[in-house]
């Protein structure tokens, strides 16, 4: 690769940067222009506003993304400048001349692109924003894509209060929810097996020989092929603007440099101070993150608890069996010296892996391409791959049902002083 | 509460099903609902979230049930008059309602896009016409460009459409049984009979009613569909019931009862079926029944069939345009996936250059961890809990089973050396738990913390995981191309994975339920002991959404003073 880029360095002339930042658009949603880049560079107040709204633009999807809140984008170039210089503060951004740019979008385009090019960096923004068209049946295997939650306006009566036959109700409905989405989702795969059973045989690639259900509407629609051909299209563009953009980019980053060079330098002994931004109240609420904290330090110390006892309970139960053995013996046959430290490397590894694996999961994760083949033609990672989902699926199934039942048994004793120390009143227990 | 001497009828533990039992029990608060209510759909329906296999043969019973219970019954007001004192508090009433109301939104929307795929997949296994539609029909060209994009909501429109012509057609088949069979012997030349094809293919439903539909009336659909020339989606039932209109000795006993009937069967085919049925449905009633020049166009049997998926999928060719623009996409994609493997160390450099130059203009008093970097570490921790608490829980499992005799040498201490690892782990997540508190300062921010909605948050409050390096899950395509494919052989496989996945998520969203209920009742039960019937329902009510998960209700017995 080394080689590769070394004999195209040689071959940029004068024309290499604007065509940098061409392809580079292309692969951006928000579609600057070379131009805006050029007068950036040398401060001109005409670029201010486009790249403002590219921030915006890009920031704001990020957001959404993370959120995956509902919100309405603010319209007016005032709450625009508001939430991306809330964004950059959030991540750190910490160049005080940015912040002070003034909110009606007149001057500060250097900055802005000094921005522009820390985002770039920060976020690794093109290939963030490569997505594809969705032309395949798909099935999400992540334990992190639950159901949201939304938030209901409430409407309850004037005092506020309810019957608890209404949240009886309430969750009976939410039951018989489930029982229905069940029979939708099991009908669904039926559906969907028919069609790809049917349509085997039109071979698109070696490893695929079936359509799928948008492939299938093609036919069908023969309007929708339209549609599908546009986006397709707009994504190979989008694709080959990344992959020119890829290959070019050095040149874009020995310019910032350059950029870099232009901004004159503060005298580091001044104090600065910090910014306040009333403002980004309106975007975030820091209570909560220390209400999360709270959270995760209850749970900690919870575990830390039992985890105290176990090791308490185990390690004596070891003494005791390593004294009961030890005074017939000199020492212990069964578990030598080497075992105990081979066990403690293995047990080191395994909880080293564990620590790893939290952002990485070892098992299929993610969105997969659902494909159907015939028993008989499976390859056998796929068919191991298949079982193991489903023994996954299984495991943490049951996992669940124990730590429901653990709360529901929790719940029991809490309660049995109800149950059994009314006066007057006999408790019937079901199924006792 | 019920009197000792009638305890014995109600010795059986109570299983309700929802709606009318519970309502009736809770309401007089003096009985108990007795056993007639159950029935065995009812009693199925008892098993709390319910094993994958278990609630199918329910399933679809239960769904109806449940659809019907749900809308019949009129909500219990959720105030009643102040006779019965049953009543929470109300920032206990308010947070339970918030968050079951915020699950069952969560459902229904993805009952929702259930739904709409549903439409989309069962549009594509009823028949269809062929890719090119033949024949010299004056078919204005706006409708064939209206009709050419589908929304899911005319599909879901034309779901209800068939559904509703589906039971029209049951009842008018009693009718007109007779009549086809006596039709049969007439001089309709009846093209090839193709009953499995024509059955088969408009009953993708599980739920078919009529496996023995008689074969006249499938024949005469086929020509029906003959008939119609748009790439449309009549579905065959349409077909059918207005081809039994045809038949002349139908047209008049049948216009009786099909007057006050939304869909008359003498309402001639439409030649142009338009976008929406409900405007079928008025251009078929406004024009009179006419089934004698219709028949005439019957004869010269035009020549397109109705196109099966079934039979003529496998003949199925994608257009030129797509296959090549589709195999450049997936060149490309090969391409990027390529580049993110090999990345340039020159471009690395240059970047890494960049940042720490304008790193060291930052002139800001800032913390040393931003606040997304303290979220991500904050959630990092929170995942890094659940993993822990996992693996403690794996290891101890085999504490209750096997007695600690039993196990090796080896197993003990290796269970021992795990517990103290994870210990070792604990403490050291505390430790930089504290660390990250000390850093993060909010007291800079906190001036006029309002009441701040919710969704204001920089990042989510629910389960999802607010990871910046995650790398964008492409479909199937991207990244880690083969690998991201998921293979499977056979319906049950599918059904059984998509079950799983389903309860585990039902089962998270109960446990999160029941932790709530905890928290908002057992501080109510502590407080104070039940004084009068009203408060002691109430109580029976929490012990039994507590403990059974609303399914069973305990029996409360005043004991009577012997006389």
């Amino acid at each position: 690769m080394g080689r590769l880029s070394g004999c195209r360095r040689g071959d940029w002339g004068p024309r290499a940067l604007p065509k940098a930042i061409a392809a580079l658009s292309r692969a951006l949603p928000g579609k600057p222009s070379p131009e805006t880049f050029r007068r950036a560079k040398f401060d001109l107040p005409e670029a201010v506003a486009e790249l403002w709204s590219l921030l915006f633009s890009l920031l704001w999807l990020i957001h959404q993304k993370g959120v995956g809140s509902r919100r309405e984008p603010p319209d007016a170039l005032e709450g625009q400048i508001h939430f991306v210089k809330w964004m950059l503060r959030c991540h750190g951004y910490g160049r005080h001349h940015f912040y002070h740019l003034p909110e009606v979008g007149s001057q500060g385009s250097c900055e802005l692109l000094l921005a522009f090019s820390w985002l770039l960096e920060y976020f690794n923004l093109p290939e963030r924003f490569l997505c594809c068209v969705h032309q395949v049946d798909d099935v999400w295997i992540c334990s992190c894509k639950d159901l949201p939650s939304y938030r209901v306006p409430l409407d309850l009566g004037p005092k506020g209060r309810v019957d608890i036959r209404y949240i009886q109700w309430l969750l009976g409905k939410l039951r018989f929810q489930w029982r229905s989405l069940y029979a939708s989702q099991q009908e669904q795969c039926n559906l969907l097996n028919k069609i790809h059973l049917y349509t085997r045989g039109c071979y698109l690639e070696e490893s695929i020989d079936h359509l799928s259900v948008l492939e299938t509407e093609l036919f069908r629609f023969s309007g929708s092929t339209k549609h599908l051909l546009q986006q397709l299209e707009s994504e190979n563009s989008c694709l080959e603007g990344f992959l020119e953009w890829k290959h070019m980019e050095l040149v874009y980053w020995q310019w910032m440099d350059t950029v870099l060079d232009t901004r004159p330098v503060d005298n580091p002994n001044t104090v600065k101070q910090d910014i306040i931004l009333p403002e980004i109240l309106e975007y975030c609420n820091p209570q909560y993150l220390t209400e999360e904290m709270d959270k995760i330090e209850k749970n900690l110390e919870a575990l830390s608890q039992r985890l105290q006892e176990a090791v308490n309970r185990h390690r004596a139960a070891w003494n005791t069996k390593v004294c009961g053995c030890s005074q017939r013996l000199q020492r212990l046959p069964e578990l030598s010296t080497i075992t105990m430290k081979e066990i403690q490397e293995a047990v080191g590894y395994e909880l080293a892996a564990l620590e790893q694996d939290w952002g990485v999961k070892s098992w299929p994760h993610g969105l997969h391409r659902l494909l159907f083949r015939q028993a008989g033609e499976l390859s056998s990672s796929e068919i191991h791959q298949m079982t193991r989902v489903i023994q996954i699926l299984r495991k943490e199934e049951a996992r669940l049902k124990k730590t429901l039942r653990s709360l529901q048994k929790e719940c029991h004793q809490e309660l049995a002083i109800l149950t059994q120390g009314l006066e007057g009143v006999i408790w019937v227990l079901p199924n006792s | 509460m019920i009197p000792l001497a009638s305890l014995r009828r109600f010795s059986l533990s109570l299983r309700f099903g929802w709606g009318d039992a519970s309502e009736q029990e809770l309401s007089s608060g003096s009985r108990a609902a007795g056993p007639e209510q159950q029935d065995p759909a009812e009693a199925g329906l008892g098993g709390g979230g319910g094993a994958p296999n278990g609630p199918r043969q329910f399933s679809r019973r239960a769904g109806a049930a449940g659809v019907c219970l749900c809308y019949k019954l009129p909500p219990p007001d959720p105030c009643p008059s102040p006779r019965t004192p049953a009543m929470l508090p109300a920032a206990c009433s308010h947070r339970l309602v918030t968050e079951i109301r915020a699950a069952l939104t969560a459902c229904q929307e993805k009952e929702k896009e259930l739904e709409q795929s549903l439409a989309r997949c069962r549009v594509l296994l009823q028949p269809w016409e062929g890719p090119s539609p033949p024949g010299p029909e004056p078919a204005p060209s706006t409708e064939t460009k209206s009709e050419c994009e589908p929304t899911p909501k005319d599909l879901k429109e034309l779901e209800l459409l068939t559904q509703a012509l589906e039971k029209a057609l049951r009842v008018r088949k009693g009718i007109s049984q007779v009549q086809a069979k006596e039709n049969a012997s007439g001089g309709r030349a009846t093209t090839p009979l193709v009953t499995a094809q024509a059955d088969a293919g408009a009953r993708p439903r599980t739920s078919n009613p009529k496996a023995s539909v008689p074969t006249k009336p499938p024949a005469a659909s086929q020509r029906a569909k003959s008939r119609v020339k748009k790439p449309a989606r009549t579905s065959s039932n349409r077909g059918r019931a207005l081809t039994l209109a045809n038949q002349p000795h139908d047209s008049v006993p049948m216009e009786g009862p099909a007057q006050p009937c939304p869909l008359p069967p003498q309402g001639q085919v439409p030649e142009l079926p338009t976008p929406t049925p409900v405007s079928v449905l008025k251009e078929a009633g406004a024009t009179g029944p006419n089934p004698r020049p219709e028949q005439a166009k019957i004869q010269p049997g035009l020549a397109p069939e109705a196109f099966l998926l079934k039979d003529k999928g496998t003949q199925l060719q994608l257009p030129l345009s797509y296959k090549k623009i589709a195999s450049r996409n997936s060149s490309l994609w090969a391409q990027v996936q390529h580049l993110q493997s090999n990345p340039d160390p020159d471009v690395a450099a240059a970047k890494a250059r960049f940042l720490e130059r304008m790193k060291g203009t930052f002139d800001l008093p800032s913390p040393s961890l931003s606040l997304a970097k303290v979220q991500e570490e904050v959630s990092r921790l929170d995942q890094a809990c659940h993993i822990l608490t996992q693996h403690l829980e794996e290891t101890l499992e085999g504490d209750g089973e096997l007695s600690a005799a039993s196990l090796s040498w080896e197993q003990e201490y290796r269970r021992l050396v795990t517990l103290e690892g994870l210990q070792a782990a604990v403490k050291r997540h505390l430790l930089k738990l504290q660390e990250l508190r000390e850093g993060y300062r909010p007291s800079r921010d906190s001036a006029g913390s309002k009441d701040i909605p919710e969704e204001y948050y920089l990042g989510s409050r629910t389960v999802e995981n607010f990871t910046w390096d995650s790398p964008p899950c492409l479909g199937g395509k991207g990244l880690s191309g083969p690998t991201n494919r998921l293979v499977y052989s056979s319906v049950q496989e599918l059904q059984t994975m998509t079950a799983l996945k389903l309860h585990v998520t039902m089962l998270k969203q109960q446990i999160h339920l029941q932790k709530v209920m905890m928290e908002e009742f057992l501080p109510l039960v502590r407080s104070e002991t039940p004084a009068d019937p009203a408060q002691l329902a109430l109580y029976r009510a929490i012990h039994s959404q507590l403990c059974e998960a609303g399914e069973c209700f305990s029996v409360l017995v005043r004991d009577e003073p012997s006389v």
